[in-house]
């Protein structure tokens, strides 16, 4: 856990963003399915501003001091390689399935018993 | 120590939203399992959005995203965000690799098979991005397979729109999922994306730090 550097808190203060038109501000950002289009295009807006930010020498924004922002890496994110072969025998099987399907339709068979509810997957 | 936002990254699915109970500090979701990563999504369309002057708008833009779409927590935030912008997203991938559930938010139909996806290739579009996802070896039984129908190369760009650009949300497999030679072009936007996630993650620490108080 990493925390920002400790100042004033200066929470209030203008910030680049003060200009941009009031919208309903999202309280997190798990899903952009909780967003709305008006809250991504204001924060296209601030982006644009950071990016200006960030051609300065002094790359501060003022605004945030004294927060403190926590960073959570849980490890194990990358696949292991025995789920890397267990997906890759999934496509496999996938791709037999689908075959098999094809050709019971174009001989005309219908699905029955355990094949057909597999085939509603 | 009181922290006011957590960044988490975590191998299951849910885990952020999960945080949000347990803590009143904001939440950033960087990543969680094969669900969701929003601030790629997010710095992806930014960087088409200002690769263009006088950009108008993502109403009328096609999106390809070729690789393991139903494995790729960066496809799917993207098919959500970019149709919520009203771009049309549509998933270049083989057979077994669909979104089956995420795929109900993408309105244009998949393409299955390298052939089809020449017919389906945004051509005629006003502006076209294309995006290639990570760990395409893990969705093809084999690695040469996929190389042959779904690496995105030169010659299969000449099928998308002259301005099309192209996008990869790294690590990048060159000559795998995308041409080396490509990766290079003019028309590779990739070293902007990395250069954009900074002020795109500083506007969302801004927008959730200090905009919501």
């Amino acid at each position: 856990v990493t925390a920002a550097a400790p100042g004033a808190p200066a929470r209030g203060a203008a910030g680049p963003a003060a200009g941009s038109p009031p919208t309903k501000h999202p309280r997190h950002l798990l899903d952009l399915a909780d967003w709305t289009t008006e809250q991504v295009h204001a924060l296209f807006d601030t982006t644009d501003v950071m990016a200006q930010v960030m051609t300065r020498t002094i790359k501060k924004v003022p605004a945030l001091q004294g927060f403190t922002v926590g960073h959570a890496v849980l490890r194990g994110l990358h696949a292991h390689p025995a789920q890397l072969r267990a997906r890759r025998a999934r496509a496999v099987r996938r791709r037999h399935l689908l075959r098999r399907r094809r050709q019971q339709r174009q001989q005309g068979r219908v699905a029955q018993g355990h094949a057909a509810r597999r085939s509603t997957r | 120590m009181k922290s006011d936002l957590y960044v988490v990254r975590h191998p299951a699915a849910g885990a952020p939203l999960q945080l949000t109970r347990w803590t009143d500090a904001a939440i950033v979701n960087a990543g969680d399992g094969r669900r969701a990563h929003p601030t790629q999504a997010l710095l992806d369309a930014y960087t088409f959005k200002t690769s263009f002057p006088g950009f108008a708008g993502f109403e009328g833009v096609k999106l390809a995203i070729v690789g393991d779409v139903a494995h790729s927590r960066v496809a799917r935030s993207n098919v959500e965000l970019w149709t919520k912008l009203g771009a049309q997203v549509t998933p270049v991938r083989p057979a077994h690799a669909a979104p089956r559930r995420a795929g109900r938010a993408a309105p244009a139909s998949p393409s299955r098979t390298a052939s089809r996806r020449r017919s389906r290739a945004p051509t005629r579009s006003w502006r076209c991005g294309c995006s290639t996802s990570a760990w395409p070896a893990a969705c093809c039984p084999s690695l040469a397979e996929y190389r042959q129908r779904y690496q995105v190369t030169r010659a299969r760009m000449r099928l998308a729109h002259p301005d099309a650009l192209v996008m990869h949300p790294g690590p990048m497999n060159r000559d795998v999922e995308i041409e080396g030679v490509l990766a290079d072009d003019p028309r590779s936007v990739i070293e902007r994306q990395v250069a954009n996630g900074v002020p795109v993650r500083m506007a969302v620490l801004y927008t959730l730090l200090v905009g919501s108080r």
